[in-house]
């Protein structure tokens, strides 16, 4: 509807003011009415416990969700994605309904900014119309100001959301420790998922903002797109153009697609529960010997050896979950973006994290790391080097100084914790500057003649890769930096190769059995994942496995459903000695 | 199994790479590969490897060394295999044709079916497949589940849980629940035998009262009808115990509706999931790391029902202690003032739903508890306590009058803190008694419906065999006892000599039975027998070379040790003894066979010349007692298991004591032997009878006697045999002594004693109501005595004004002023009694 300049103006003045006004609140009332506190008789509200995935009641819930999502799918029904809303509210509400507060703040709340913003742009681009061309710049400008403006606001409040649940304390704890005075830390009830779902419609925000798609006109809808059970927990972040498509889709029971699905999912209970559930009982072990005060007993390769397990608890533990939700989605015809891709098998720091975490990183690189290095102070920036020195230089810095500052703020994102921004600045480092010094790094090995295609010099840029990174997780599971660094201390102030073989190994909270299990279920882990780079397509193993005899198809399923349940860490563990009757 | 392993590897491998050289990928000299040497040389190395490698198959290459005939048919077959090549070949060739005329046929059938298969639609085909999967994913859990679920053999657990299943509905009247004490302690079958009752024992191993809560519900589940009485022994109210027991007392219990709310109880309570706990293979699934072969070959175990939860087990405690000073005394005082112990809460709550549900369903509740060294008076009185509340019941065996009536002893009915079947038959009988008066348990021999208890009765006296065979002094006897009782497998081997002490009867009655070489047996002969249900299987002997009968065996006792002298020749006879230690293994008598079951066994004997050893292995179990003379071992063929393993030692004495020791002391008591004709087992039941009597006796002395009885006192312990008296006055001890005390003293004999004046040093030894020494001065000196062990002084009031009597360097009198006593045991050789009398103050009476 095309309308006049001076109704529109009101119009956005009555939008930004009631925002403005309205942004503290919706900032401060979800952290601070989430606090473990008592409630009284509004206890209801928050008592309950998340259903967790790796759960049998999360498989009893999907079995129903699925039923009633392919009877619809059968009726040919357009309201199937309300099944999967209701689903995901259910999911997210098993920790108490209050919880789901945040989440609807933000679903709104982007929601009605994306509605504004591109209110804004429409109005504009009208008034485009017959216009001359200073003036039409001048609209332009106008335009990208106002819709900036919603932008930011949207923004501060989904980001002020997160912040306050989650950066509250740190700034408490520095407070008390420069000032002297003890303010009391916070205790928060934190929403699932929360420092995920604000990527999603953030960036979906911001696609609109930049006319990329049309906003969505059904809050409802959108709800779906922001609250999606599956990815709520963990990611992978979507794009709303390729998953809102697919989320608002008729899918029918596809018994292939289904069976891959499920296929998906054991392999990610395989991964979490016997590996990465494995692996954590050695780790916690060594990590928490350095937690407690006083002189730690481990040093050198068995402490090496815990954080280099500790990637791949961590690997595995993720991508595992990863697998189920992705399997989930893929039992519901949604196929989400993969998230990992092979990560030990980098050969640098900066391909490493093109293979970990992959949505966070695109999401990254397309919502800050362009915008900062293609905004106009970087661009200042680069033309001024290219004036006062080298042109390669000069046209290197900026896009390094904006990666360092994309990795700094993913270190900070992890956690309130002066050891995560340590994190960020060390991976940053690497990012950053494996461009910059390339001429360098060059020079060096045309100095030692390495030929870069000989798989030994491939197979050495994997293992230096893999060496940082682990480098780096000493900062990312040490609770404090200067447990890190006291770790980190104690790995390289002895050299005791014996420890990998005089048994000591096998005391670091898994028995010999155990320890072997584990070193076999990486192994096949990594074989598993060899197989996959080299054939690189969807679904590449269940396709193999598919093409096999029933015989052995079965065969394979069955020991893998069997290996989940037998190795297993679940349950209460059971102990011989307590079994055997030593006395009255 | 790997003899056949190793028997067609080599020649497989031999095949290979005889292709490979005749498709010309390997070169050797045609000559190499001469078939048989080849099959030769890798059969030897396959095994040496296996030797060195696989520490258990040493045994192939011991089984190698021992039976050679194996070795000899093991190389000979494999050299059969290798010069049988060329026809072997052909045989392959014609298989190979037959299967060519035969593929087609299946072929066709392959085809048949596949054209079926695409007739089913593609949906169909789909569903068919996924619920076949479902199927085989769910049989092959059911599999897992029975091997993941652990099962105890231990304290007749097994038996217990499983033959409760297996006992027909509404039959038991009675059933016991409790921990181990009562798995030990209650014998349902002895109730049957003796009272008729039909009962059932349903303790398990440190039960928690939870668990003896849901199976009194379990047991009225089945036997609503005819459930009337259940008992229940308090042990486990006092504290709390291990998750593991919960399971040990609930896993084995057939799924229904109160087994899911006994394992939602406890799984709230160790705060798991139900849902796992009911479902082994998910509780379980840790046992990967420790599976075994019992785990795979469960089915195959066998549930014993005449047990009726009864766990059997004849060890004596006495046995197993080095000394009767590890035993524990009895104490039957109960302290009535004893404040009450605070007992568990959680066993209080199931304690409450027992008796609430007893009630509710018109069920007598019984509370007992088994004599046992941990008890006390408070426990007895907060139990007491509750059971007056709720009117129930409390039969505590640890106070009188159920102590006495009981009369147990720990020595003999005891294995540690637990009874053995001794004792559980005297407490099974007390109870069983109390059942038929007190709470109308019927008597129901006779009765139709329980015509399966007689069966089961028969299967138990099978099971208490060795009972009977303990009380048997006489080997003729007891061979003939398993005769008559039938269907045993009696091993008998003799090590060093068991002709000596054989009567004229006994060797008759071995003759009259088959055993004629036993009848024979000489002196140091080797022999060996094996019979199976009567009939003699092997009856081996070998007389001893060259040694005339008249030598006794002490002639090595002659020879002294550690002989300098000679020691250069005794060392180079004993390097050729071991080099002769082979040769003289084939001394040994040997035989190899089987059980009817098919278990294998082989027995050895060897005489004092021929390898001085006697072994019997069943299924690679050595049975023997491998001491001097007759080593039997017993059997049972019916319940496949060995039931008792003795040695009569012949050569001593033609009859060996009895292995009960109840009768045994008793014989030693009416013997009246004393301590010095006494050694092992008799001088341990003789003291520790003693012990008891001494510490009632020296009990009762101390409440009987005040301060003022020192008559009454020495009067006491006067005439006891075994005890000595020692007396030590300290300072002043005769100013309150009366005319008439000092009268009745020197009537005892201490006349020294009763001229006793102020200020006197005293010291006096007496035993057996005899004044050994009496020593007394006057004047200012101490006075002091020292013999052997002990040494006594005493100093009066200017004399040093001390007393001091010590026993093997431990001070123990009191030191008091006045006459001190140390009453001390010399066969117990412990102190009874130490007391002082200030007969310097206080007056003594005179009724002694």
């Amino acid at each position: 509807m095309i309308q006049d300049e001076k109704t529109f103006s009101r119009k956005y003045i009555k939008w930004v003011v009631a925002l403005a006004v309205l942004a503290p609140v919706l900032i401060i009332a979800p952290s601070w009415l989430l606090q473990d506190r008592d409630f009284g008789q509004w206890e209801w509200l928050v008592s309950g416990s998340q259903m967790g995935v790796f759960s049998a009641p999360f498989l009893l819930f999907l079995a129903v969700v699925g039923a009633f999502y392919f009877y619809l799918g059968h009726r040919q029904s357009s309201k199937q994605w309300i099944v999967l809303l209701v689903a995901s509210y259910f999911f997210y509400a098993t920790a108490g309904i209050l919880m789901l507060l945040p989440i609807i703040i933000t679903t709104v709340v982007t929601w009605a900014g994306a509605r504004l913003i591109e209110q804004t742009a429409d109005h504009y681009k009208s008034q485009l119309v017959g216009k001359e061309f200073t003036e039409k710049k001048q609209i332009r400008e106008k335009s990208v100001l106002r819709r900036r403006i919603l932008l930011a606001i949207v923004i501060v409040v989904n980001l002020g959301i997160l912040v306050s649940f989650k950066y509250t304390n740190f700034v408490i704890e520095n407070v008390t420790a420069v000032t002297g005075q003890t303010v009391e830390a916070i205790d928060f009830l934190v929403p699932l998922g929360l420092s995920f779902y604000t990527f999603q419609p953030t960036g979906y925000l911001i696609d609109v903002y930049r006319g990329k798609y049309r906003a969505d006109q059904n809050p409802v809808r959108f709800a779906l797109f922001v609250s999606y059970f599956p990815q709520i927990i963990q990611g992978p972040i979507g794009r709303y153009d390729k998953l809102a498509g697919q989320l608002f889709q008729i899918h029918r029971f596809d018994y292939e697609r289904v069976k891959f699905g499920a296929q998906r999912m054991l392999w990610g209970f395989f991964k979490k529960l016997v590996i990465a559930d494995r692996v954590s009982i050695l780790v916690n072990t060594v990590f928490a010997d350095f937690g407690a005060t006083g002189t730690a007993s481990y040093e050198g390769f068995t402490v090496f050896l815990a954080v280099l397990l500790y990637g791949v608890e961590i690997y595995t533990d993720f991508s595992g979950g990863m697998d189920i939700v992705i399997g989930v989605s893929q039992i519901f015809g949604i196929e989400m973006t993969e998230n990992f891709r092979r990560p030990f098998m980098a050969r640098s720091v900066a391909e490493f994290w093109q293979r970990w975490h992959i949505t966070l990183g695109s999401w990254m690189r397309d919502y800050l790391f362009y915008p900062l290095a293609l905004s106009k102070p970087f661009n200042n920036l680069s033309k001024k080097l290219r004036k006062t020195g080298d042109a390669y230089v000069a046209k290197i810095l900026p896009t390094c100084i904006a990666s360092f500052i994309v990795f700094f703020l993913i270190g900070v994102w992890h956690g309130a914790n002066w050891k995560y921004i340590i994190y960020g600045i060390y991976q940053a480092i690497f990012v950053s500057t494996a461009t910059l010094l390339e001429p360098f790094y060059a020079k060096c090995r045309a100095f030692f003649h390495i030929n870069v295609e000989r798989s030994g010099w491939k197979m050495f840029q994997t293992l230096r890769t893999v060496f940082l990174i682990t480098i780096g997780r000493y900062l990312s599971r040490a609770n404090t930096a200067s447990q890190a660094f006291a770790m980190l201390k104690a790995t390289f102030s002895r050299f005791n190769p014996w420890v990998f073989f005089d048994g000591s190994l096998f005391n670091l909270g898994l028995d010999e059995k155990n320890f072997r299990l584990m070193i076999l279920c990486i192994l096949f882990l990594f074989i598993v994942d060899f197989i996959q780079e080299k054939g690189n397509t969807k679904n590449y193993i269940r396709q193999q496995i598919a093409g096999k005899n029933i015989v052995v198809r079965w065969a394979i399923y069955l020991v893998g459903l069997f290996a989940v349940i037998i190795f297993g860490v679940y349950g209460s563990g059971y102990d011989t000695a307590s079994f055997i009757y030593a006395g009255f | 199994m790997i003899a056949l392993v190793c028997l067609l590897i080599p020649p497989l491998i031999l095949v290979l790479v005889r292709e490979k050289v005749n498709n010309g990928t390997i070169r050797i000299g045609k000559a190499a590969l001469s078939y048989p040497i080849w099959v030769l040389i890798l059969n030897g190395l396959m095994i040496l490897i296996l030797y060195l490698f696989f520490d258990n198959y040493g045994q192939l290459f011991a089984k190698l060394n021992r039976s050679r005939i194996f070795a000899c048919k093991y190389f000979a077959l494999s050299l059969v295999l290798a010069l049988a090549e060329p026809w072997a070949k052909k045989l392959v060739k014609l298989v190979k044709k037959m299967y060519e005329t035969v593929k087609p046929f299946f072929g066709k059938v392959y085809h048949a079916v596949e054209t079926i298969f695409t007739r089913i639609g593609e949906t169909t085909r789909k569903q068919i497949r996924t619920v076949a999967f479902l199927a085989a994913a769910a049989i092959a859990f059911s599999v897992c589940n029975d091997i993941a679920q652990p099962i105890w053999t231990d304290w007749n657990n097994y038996n217990t849980m499983r033959g409760f299943y297996e006992e027909p509905e509404n039959t038991i009247e009675t059933i016991f629940i409790g921990s181990s004490v009562t798995v030990n302690g209650i014998i349902p079958m002895e109730l049957y035998e003796n009272y008729g009752i039909c009962a059932y024992n349903l303790g398990t191993v440190k039960q928690p009262m939870l668990a003896s809560y849901y199976w009194a519900e379990e047991a009225y589940r089945l036997h609503s009808e005819t459930l009337t009485t259940i008992v229940l022994d308090v042990s486990k109210l006092r504290d709390e115990t291990d998750e593991a027991f919960y399971r040990w007392a609930i896993d084995h219990m057939e799924f229904s509706e109160v087994k899911l709310r006994a394992v939602q109880d406890y799984s709230a309570l160790f705060d798991e999931e139900t849902f796992l706990n009911l479902i082994p293979l998910l509780s379980y699934h840790d046992r990967w790391e420790e599976l075994d072969e019992e785990d795979f070959t469960k089915s195959e175990i066998k549930v014993d029902v005449s047990t009726r939860g009864y766990n059997y087990v004849m060890t004596k405690h006495i046995d197993t202690e080095e000394s009767y000073t590890a035993l524990s005394l009895p104490s039957s005082t109960l302290d009535e003032d004893a404040e009450e112990m605070e007992l568990c809460t959680e066993s209080l709550y199931y304690l409450k739903k027992l008796i609430s549900f007893c009630e509710e369903h018109d069920i007598q509740l019984v509370l007992t508890k088994v004599p046992t060294s941990k008890w006390s008076s408070s426990a007895h009185n907060a139990v007491q306590k509750i059971a007056d509340e709720y009117g129930l019941d409390f039969i505590d065996f640890n106070y009188d009058p159920y102590f006495s009536e009981l009369g147990f002893n720990y020595a003999y009915d005891f294995v540690d803190t637990h009874m053995n079947y001794y004792g559980a038959t005297k407490f099974t009988n007390c109870l069983g008694n109390y059942l038929i008066t007190e709470c109308g348990n019927h008597d129901v021999r006779g009765d139709e419906d329980y015509a399966f208890m007689e069966a089961e009765l028969e299967e138990y006296h099978r099971l208490i065999a060795q009972v009977d065979l303990n009380d048997i002094t006489d080997p003729a006897e007891y061979i003939s006892y398993l005769f008559n009782q039938g269907d045993y497998t009696i091993f008998i081997s003799v090590k060093n000599t068991a002709s000596s002490e054989l009567t004229q009867e006994q060797r008759d009655y071995f003759a009259s039975v088959g055993l004629t070489k036993l009848s024979e047996l000489t002196y140091r002969a080797s022999y060996l027998a094996v019979i199976d249900d009567g009939t003699v299987i092997v009856e081996r002997s070998k007389k001893d070379p060259g040694t005339s009968e008249e030598e006794t065996a002490t002639e090595e006792e002659k020879t002294p040790i550690n002989d300098m002298e000679h020691i250069e020749e005794i060392f180079a006879a004993e390097l050729e003894d071991d080099e002769v230690e082979e040769e003289e293994e084939s001394l040994t008598l040997s035989y190899t066979g089987a059980l009817s079951d098919g278990t294998d066994y082989e027995i050895f004997s060897g005489g004092r010349n021929l390898g001085n050893t006697s072994s019997i292995l069943i299924d690679g179990t050595e049975y023997s007692k491998n001491t001097r003379g007759l080593n039997i071992v017993v059997y049972d063929n019916e319940r496949q298991e060995v039931i008792d393993q003795v040695c009569f030692d012949t050569h001593a004495s033609s009859e060996r004591e009895t292995l009960n020791y109840a009768i045994r002391l008793e014989e030693i008591k009416e013997s009246g032997a004393s301590l010095s004709e006494l050694s092992g087992i008799d001088c341990q039941l003789y003291l520790y009878d003693r012990k008891i009597t001494q510490t009632q006796r020296v009990n009762e002395i101390a409440v009987e006697t005040g301060e003022d009885d020192l008559l009454a006192y020495l009067a006491a312990y006067w005439n006891e045999s075994g005890c000595e008296i020692y007396i030590s006055v300290k300072g002043e001890a005769a100013d309150a002594m009366t005319e008439d005390v000092r009268d009745a003293l020197a009537e005892l004999g201490l006349s020294e004693l009763a001229a006793l004046e102020s200020g006197d040093s005293y010291l006096a030894v007496a035993g057996d109501g005899v004044v050994a020494i009496e020593k007394r001065d006057h004047g200012d000196s101490q006075i002091e005595l020292s013999i052997g062990s002990y040494s006594i002084s005493s100093g009066g009031t200017d004399s040093g004004n001390s007393s001091s009597i010590r026993i093997n360097g431990t001070e123990y009198s009191q030191q008091g002023d006045g006459i001190n006593i140390v009453v001390y045991d010399t066969e117990l050789e412990e102190v009874l009694s130490q007391v002082t009398f200030a007969t310097g103050t206080v007056s003594q009476s005179v009724d002694g």
